[in-house]
């Protein structure tokens, strides 16, 4: 027996050292060569997919700068537009010109009844089905022009019978032009506005209003049916086909029938935020829609969506891309975009020859889209056709997944010595990356380029001789607000004391936006944040207490109920933030600062009411930066390709896009945006505001040349980069909430605070 | 010979039942767990060679002090208060075979109920604005975010508890009706009162079911995690900061050389207590 179970202990010893060894033998040294990377899976049958629509550039003649109205389909196939080459937009001498070969090339008509325009805008082109072309003008008389002048200074706009008014006009085939008059249909307000211009089949008219379109009857011009089609704007797609007027509302597609005005049923898109193209097939079989995501085709009377065109393999992709028009061609389709200020007609042509699907892969990855990201992918997809840039959005749209779950799925892929090529760093953890060896070096990535970046914000992730992160954009904390207190606020404590007074000779005013105590942390986290959090990321007692103290005297002036909109920076947010409507006007706006658009209008609004400055916001820290965009190369990842992309999203192409998502870290491109926008003569933009809860019109140019000048040394200065940490701020709120009740003390808060973050903070 | 060759049939069999679930468990958990250990003595990417750095490393994280801890300490209050709490109300049940139908259902109920929906129970109960803040503020005292406080351990206990009841309950009513009646009259003719008959009698003869019932609680003290990770998240209140909230947060981190390091630690703890446990019993039989 004794024998027997030595047996059976020797078994059980040796199966266990079998399988030590087994799992010991399955351990690989570094990735996979380079030549196995991104290779495609050839298909069971072992042949790869061919045929996809390849891209090609066309150009414009050079004296068609301004297109009136993008470019449009005549019935017999050829392509036509009207331009003018004014250095302000939409005024004459205009010009037409038609393709006969979809768009590649074009050649001046002879037009002698433009000539009558030279002094009008034109607005609006379409052709009717006998080949006639209808356009929209309106000329700005020397006398309106002053009007406008006046206007921009006392923001009171003229009345809606000054503005000159819209005519239509015909030319058909042979030349002769016609005034067709309409009884245009103004809006609520008595202005009257035109977006888009159809002729129907019958030759009647539909235009798009702001609240609504509206058919014309062809022959006497008055209206026979109004489709109530909700909000537009210039930027709203609309088409015909058959006897149906569809209009692209978020995502669906409504239709009406130009017959008997009825609203027939919508066309559901999956998604969609109105800003795509659409046009009818020539055959009338079928509908296209043209977006980023690429060209798709719905069949009459079918519900899905069939994608012909993958728009990551193409420019349209681009964020830089604005679409105008969307062609159907013999061979394809044309699309006329527009890019860096220029037009960019984009030629679409299936070719049989090329693979589907481009077998080479490379993958960058974020949690969130990223739109300097995505530029620089598109454009490395541009410069490398053979390959397929995938930029792979973690956190995308209604994605029920979290940012744990994708984390931990990110992670997976490179503990098995997988994963992307690119990391977008931002929301992760990005020191455990660079402790474990999961990034590449970057120091000789950025040598080529080094000269052109600011070196205070690219080396934001720089520890010693190591570089291993680098940020392609930057965020500033800045406050925007009366002279008194930005003079006043040049620290946490003495910002505190101001608004504290302040409250005290004002109790029904309000100091801040944001007074709830989770708002005011958020806000003031980038700035306090680096003094009380240690470098081992615990949080230092005294500087926290400091921290609290201040935002209680501050959150005291408040009623303590969250406003809950966000304010973003964006025009739409300061009109918001900045009146009510009631007359209640905050003192001082704190927010990130992420462009030099977000300066513009609130120094214009400064201008215009006076007595208003911008700052970087009061905090502990002062030189604060949020660093944006932050790239890493997956040390196991194809990491010359990878470091191409990144030499590619700092360069000029890419940093001199404005998205809205982050200062430049160029220096150049950062100068450049900077500069004043405007050409001479060019009255900037207007925006309906409320002063003291009066109605007015601003004129926004932009800020002086001084005081750019100081902000470029500002940003040239700033040394402290702050990322925000969403758990520890989730933890100040929750932990304080007591304290701000007024039913925790300090200590006991800062101990709490402390207690709860250490776990946190030690893992 | 033929005794030889039933011998061998039988010897062969034996394995043959065994294979396909030997072959699942190696694949899923026991390779896995090998390629653990093995990543517990090394870097995580470089996969150096690192000796005991990782365990030397988390014995002194104070991230795994609280949360050994807050698991031990969660073990020791759950697991006797269960077995305790489900005895009695097994034996009340045992006593009154009658009536016992429904009380049964009752409490085999919260185990068909998913772990979503009982977070959402929870939250229902013990937000700031919840059932429980209700009731205290409607007579006078004040309330508070119950999850958010040194309470939310307590809910924890309660859950586990409310949860797992029910099956302790049906297994020592099993064990009950294991135990032969003829003890029981025997006993009684020898003069031995109820008590006496409970621990001289019942007790002894629901040792197995006792063994079987602890080993099982502690391994479902674990599951608990679910309702705490979907009540508070990653970084729940300290008093409720369990293990398995730091070895996910350590994978999220991408620390897998100390999570593995853990992961082994626990292992080999859990594996040795029930060793002994079996030890105990088998000496007690």
């Amino acid at each position: 027996m004794s024998g027997k179970l030595f047996c059976r202990r020797l078994l059980a010893g040796l199966c266990s050292a079998l399988l030590l060894l087994g799992s010991g033998c399955a351990a690989q040294q570094g990735g996979k060569p380079e030549a196995e990377k991104g290779s495609a899976a050839p298909s069971s049958s072992g042949s790869v997919a061919m045929g996809r629509y390849v891209e090609e550039a066309y150009t414009l003649p050079k004296e068609a700068s301004i297109l009136a109205d993008g470019i449009d389909s005549m019935p017999d196939g050829r392509l036509s537009f009207i331009s003018c080459s004014h250095e302000l937009e939409h005024l004459g001498p205009w010009s037409l010109f038609y393709s006969a070969d979809g768009g590649k090339s074009w050649e001046k008509q002879e037009a002698p009844w433009l000539e009558s325009y030279e002094n009008a805008v034109i607005q609006l082109t379409a052709y009717g089905p006998d080949g006639s072309l209808y356009f929209v003008t309106q000329e700005y008389t020397e006398e309106f022009q002053e009007k406008l002048n006046a206007a921009m200074e006392t923001g009171v706009q003229p009345a809606p019978e000054e503005y000159p008014p819209y005519r239509l006009h015909k030319v058909t085939p042979s030349g002769v032009l016609t005034d067709l008059p309409v009884a245009w249909q103004p809006e609520d307000d008595g202005y009257t506005t035109l977006l888009a211009l159809h002729v129907a089949g019958n030759g009647d008219i539909v235009a798009q209003h702001q609240a609504a379109a509206v058919q014309y009857d062809g022959a006497t011009g008055e209206p026979k049916h109004t489709f109530l089609t909700g909000f537009a704007n210039y930027n709203s797609s609309s088409f015909l086909y058959d006897e149906v007027y569809a209009f692209v509302s978020g995502n669906s597609v409504q239709q009406f029938d130009l017959s008997n005005g009825e609203t027939l049923d919508p066309i559901s898109l999956e998604e969609g935020d109105g800003s795509a193209l659409f046009i009818p097939s020539r055959d009338g079989k079928a509908l296209y829609r043209c977006d980023g995501r690429g060209i798709y085709r719905l069949v009459k009377g079918g519900s899905l969506w069939e994608r012909l065109l993958d728009g990551e393999l193409t420019s349209l992709v681009l964020p830089s891309v604005r679409l105008q028009s969307l062609l159907e061609k013999e061979d394809g389709f044309l699309v006329l975009a527009r890019s860096d200020g220029e037009n960019l007609p984009l030629s679409y042509r299936f070719d049989e020859t090329v693979p589907t699907v481009p077998e080479d892969e490379m993958v960058i990855y974020s949690l969130y889209e990223n739109r300097t990201v995505r530029q620089a992918a598109g454009l490395m997809q541009r410069a490398h056709p053979e390959l397929r840039v995938r930029y792979q959005v973690a956190l995308e749209g209604e994605s029920a997944q979290t940012v744990s779950d994708a984390v931990r799925a990110l992670n997976t892929e490179l503990l098995a010595g997988k994963g992307p090529d690119v990391l977008v760093l931002d929301a992760l953890p990005i020191a455990s990356y660079v402790e474990k060896g999961v990034l590449a070096e970057l120091e000789e990535v950025l040598e080529p380029v080094r000269g052109e970046l600011l070196p205070n914000i690219t080396d934001a992730f720089r520890d010693g001789d190591s570089l291993q992160a680098v940020p392609t954009r930057f965020a500033v904390p800045q406050m925007w607000g009366k002279d008194a207190f930005i003079e006043a606020a040049d620290s946490l404590e003495a910002a505190a004391g101001y608004i504290a007074s302040y409250h005290r000779e004002n109790p029904e005013s309000r100091a801040l936006l944001y007074l709830a105590p989770s708002e005011l942390i958020a806000d003031f986290y980038y700035t306090c944040a680096p003094a009380f959090r240690a470098e081992d990321g615990s949080i230092r007692r005294e500087e926290f207490k400091q921290f609290l103290s201040a935002m209680e005297q501050i959150a005291a002036t408040g009623d303590g109920q969250e406003i809950g909109q966000p304010y973003d920076a964006s025009i739409r947010s300061f009109i918001w933030a900045s009146d009510d409507g009631e007359g209640n006007q905050p003192e001082i706006l704190c927010y990130l600062s992420q462009s030099m658009e977000d300066l513009a209008f609130p120094d214009a609004y400064a201008s215009f009411i006076g007595g208003r400055k911008f700052a970087l916001t009061a905090g502990q820290a002062e030189g604060v930066f949020v660093p944006e965009g932050i790239l890493g190369i997956n040390r196991n990842g194809r990491q010359e390709l990878a470091a191409e992309f990144v030499q590619l999203a700092l360069s000029e192409p890419v940093q001199n896009c404005d998205f809205e998502d982050g200062y430049s870290v160029r220096l150049d491109a950062l100068r450049a945006s900077a500069a004043y926008p405007y050409a001479e003569g060019d009255d900037g933009r207007q925006y309906q505001i409320f002063v003291n809860g009066e109605e007015k019109w601003l004129q926004v140019f932009w800020p002086s040349e001084t005081f750019m000048e100081e902000l470029l040394q500002t940003l040239s200065t700033l040394s402290v980069p702050s990322v925000l940490d969403p758990v520890l701020l989730e933890m100040l709120v929750d932990e304080t909430r007591e304290f701000f009740a007024g039913n925790k003390g300090l200590e006991e808060t800062a101990d709490a605070v402390i207690e709860r973050t250490q776990a946190y903070l030690s893992e | 010979m033929k005794p030889k060759k039933r011998r061998t049939r039988r010897g062969a069999s034996w394995l043959l039942f065994l294979l396909p679930s030997l072959c699942g468990v190696t694949v899923f958990v026991l390779l896995p767990f090998t390629d653990v250990v093995r990543r517990s003595f090394s870097e995580t990417m470089s996969r150096t060679f690192v000796g005991l750095r990782n365990y030397q490393t988390i014995f002194s994280n104070k991230a795994f002090q609280q949360a050994s801890f807050n698991t031990i300490r969660f073990v020791l209050v759950c697991m006797p208060a269960l077995i305790l709490l489900s005895l009695l109300i097994a034996l009340i049940l045992h006593g009154q075979p009658e009536r016992s139908g429904i009380f049964k259902t009752t409490f085999l109920l919260p185990m068909a109920v998913p772990v979503a929906s009982v977070v959402l129970i929870w939250q229902a109960f013990f937000h700031q604005n919840g059932l429980l803040s209700a009731f205290l503020v409607s007579v006078g005292a004040s309330g508070q975010d119950w999850m958010k406080t040194g309470w939310a351990f307590w809910v924890l206990v309660f859950s586990y508890l409310w949860k797992n009841l029910g099956y302790d309950m049906i297994l020592w009513l099993a064990g009950l009706a294991g135990i032969s009646p003829s003890l029981y009259e025997a006993a009684q003719v020898d003069g031995a009162g109820r008590f006496r008959c409970f621990v001289s009698i019942t007790l002894p003869n629901l040792l197995p079911t006792l063994y079987t019932i602890t080993v099982l609680s502690f391994l479902n003290s674990f599951k608990v995690f679910r309702e705490a990770y979907l009540v508070a998240g990653d970084y729940p209140h300290s008093s409720m900061y369990m293990l398995q909230h730091l070895f996910n947060n350590w994978f999220a981190d991408l620390d897998m050389d100390k999570l593995c390091a853990a992961a082994v630690v626990v292992g080999l703890t859990i594996f040795f207590l029930i060793l002994l446990l079996r030890r105990a019993w088998e000496k007690e039989s």
